[in-house]
């Protein structure tokens, strides 16, 4: 394990800088990447081709990053006035130790910190999610030499999994970007295997915590599904749910399907209710898309609850309310979502627009459609129900 | 489903500063909506999108009261999906000429055009609007990075379009009306413009001006 030396001030961290320090040399068989320099036929990871060693639990990430403090994920449910809803990344406690103390000082930690980006919401497929556990480590006052220990860090930490240093590859770019109101230029060093992203260390090398105050921070990260799964694409992407994957249902599909209870958990274990409104408000989103994407599917709802519970637990997430009190409220919001999706088929099917309570369970909503209409309607009613369940 | 095509013009700025626009706009929108919502006109930020994304969020719940409306957020790089999937197409602001550059390079144009004909809305809000009219170069400052596009998509019945307008631009109006050779719709951030399927006004809201070479009048 490297660790950090004398810091060395005035270092810019160029793309340059990253090229020469990590030894990367232009790869000639993919325009715009770089690969390590291994040297010839005497790198010690020749064989490191075969085993691939998962991360599958937080001590397996920290022990590359001794140096670094562990500290507890932050609330997947941010604050109003944060920059998002969710916590997206685990570089957001960086806002936390802001809006906190209102200054940055330095300091090292890292932390698996399980996040929701709801832009991927109607994008989830293999190697895509709404939720997943960010694991990261961000230097706060760095220099470009720790950055490159970290970098090296992380470099140890996906060879040691399996993967060839040969068959890495690297993109470095330069980034002008903005967090809030903050603008600042950062430099990007993403890590690829196989075409997939594995990871990303980025440097921050002036970012504003106040208009004078300017201080530069190292964030290295990625998400572990991705990771697992891109070291071994044989795997299901979200291998814990191994037992729902089937051959005869496209493996995206059952993905995009898993996907929405992870995060329908991840949300009401904060004690989220549904709601149109901020956070309640997307854990309705993430229902619907349940209800829709699982259509004719048999799925064992409480037992995907379960798997999710569990899951969450293993990276960190102390929910507030149970596990019962999470499926019971998942599988309320579940059931009005049913009952949205029959009339909004109903109403694209050329049937009428009716007016019953959406806010029951489907079997009560049913009795009520039986009961109060026409017998055209429930006929047509019927057969929806018959491809929705 | 649909009935009359719409297209709404709004002047943009924050949630509180169109309300009353937005609030006739979702009026518009069946109980189960769906919109598709495109925020391309924005640059990516350290949280990728996701503030994007809270942004629209909080527009609905704003407005929807007892509606049941969902989104779905388009980016660039996404395929385009076929909009008659969706109740309106909510087009977003941010820099003008990048959002036009995208709908070229996705031939975007066409499709929006014949969606409002088959009756869907159209809601743009600042760049979102101002692409909808007959020439962008009413925000020629914002061409920061050499796009080669300007002609709009011309539904405004070929009249360009101006947003976050206030008095102290009439004078860069005037001149830019003279030199693109278009009357201007120029629209404060508290207004905008409800229009058919054809590009006349049905209705308007707060006050919005009309600008060509030598006169500007509210309308």
């Amino acid at each position: 394990m490297e660790s950090f030396e004398s810091k060395r001030e005035n270092i810019v961290c160029s793309q340059e800088f990253i090229k020469d320090k990590l030894k990367l040399v232009i790869d000639d068989r993919s325009v715009g990447f770089f690969r390590l320099d291994t040297g010839e036929a005497h790198d010690d990871d020749i064989d490191r081709n075969e085993e691939r060693l998962r991360l599958e639990s937080p001590d397996m990430f920290f022990k590359y990053f001794e140096d670094a403090e562990i500290v507890e994920p932050d609330r997947v449910c941010r604050p109003k006035g944060d920059t998002t809803f969710f916590t997206t990344a685990g570089v957001q406690r960086i806002e936390t130790i802001i809006r906190e103390n209102g200054k940055l000082e330095k300091e090292l930690f890292g932390v698996t910190q399980p996040v929701i980006r709801s832009q991927f919401m109607d994008k989830v497929r293999d190697g895509t999610s709404t939720s997943f556990v960010n694991c990261a480590v961000e230097s706060v006052d760095t220099n470009p030499d720790e950055f490159i220990v970290l970098c090296n860090n992380l470099i140890k930490l996906i060879t040691e999994s399996g993967v060839s240093k040969k068959e890495l590859r690297f993109q470095i770019e330069d980034v002008p970007d903005r967090w809030g109101d903050r603008k600042f230029t950062k430099t990007v060093l993403t890590i690829y295997f196989n075409g997939i992203e594995l990871g990303e260390c980025v440097y921050l090398q002036d970012y504003p915590v106040t208009e004078n105050n300017k201080i530069s921070i190292a964030d290295i990260g990625f998400g572990v599904e991705r990771f697992n799964w891109g070291i071994d694409n044989s795997n299901n992407f979200f291998s814990d749910f191994d037992e729902f994957y089937t051959e005869t249902v496209d493996s995206n599909k059952i993905t995009a399907i898993i996907d929405c209870l992870r995060s329908m958990v991840l949300i009401a274990g904060e004690g989220v209710r549904p709601s149109s409104h901020d956070h309640g408000y997307r854990f309705r989103q993430l229902s619907k898309r349940f209800v829709r994407r699982g259509q004719g599917i048999d799925i064992d709802l409480a037992k995907l609850i379960h798997i999710s519970y569990k899951y969450w637990g293993k990276w960190g997430l102390k929910p507030s309310i149970s596990e019962t009190d999470i499926t019971q409220v998942i599988e309320s919001e579940n059931e009005r979502n049913r009952n949205v999706l029959i009339l909004t088929l109903l109403e694209e099917s050329g049937g009428p627009k009716i007016d019953i309570d959406i806010n029951q369970s489907t079997k009560d909503f049913l009795k009520q459609v039986n009961i109060s209409l026409p017998k055209s309607v429930v006929e047509i009613i019927n057969k929806i129900i018959n491809t929705i369940l | 489903m649909r009935k009359n095509g719409r297209i709404i013009l709004s002047g943009g700025g924050d949630i509180d500063v169109s309300f009353k626009l937005d609030e006739k706009f979702f009026s518009l929108l069946r109980d189960n909506a769906q919109i598709l919502y495109i925020p391309v006109a924005l640059n990516r930020t350290k949280l990728g999108f996701e503030g994007c994304y809270d942004w629209f969020s909080n527009i609905i719940s704003q407005h929807s009261g007892k509606k049941d409306i969902d989104f779905t957020m388009l980016l660039d790089g996404d395929n385009v999906p076929d909009f008659d999937r969706y109740d309106s197409v909510y087009i977003g602001g941010g820099n003008t000429y990048k959002l036009l550059d995208y709908v070229y390079k996705n031939n975007i144009g066409k499709k929006i055009t014949e969606y409002i004909k088959n009756g869907g809305i159209v809601y743009g809000g600042s760049a979102g609007a101002i692409i909808l009219g007959k020439n962008i170069k009413t925000a020629e400052e914002e061409n920061d990075n050499n796009y080669v596009h300007s002609d709009g998509l011309n539904l405004v019945e070929n009249r360009s379009v101006i947003c976050h307008y206030t008095e102290s631009l009439d004078e860069k109006i005037f001149e830019t009306a003279k030199r693109i050779n278009s009357i201007i719709i120029a629209l404060p951030e508290n207004a905008g413009l409800i229009l058919g399927s054809n590009g006349k006004i049905l209705e308007i809201v707060g006050n919005v001006f009309v600008f060509d070479e030598k006169s500007k009048k509210q309308i």
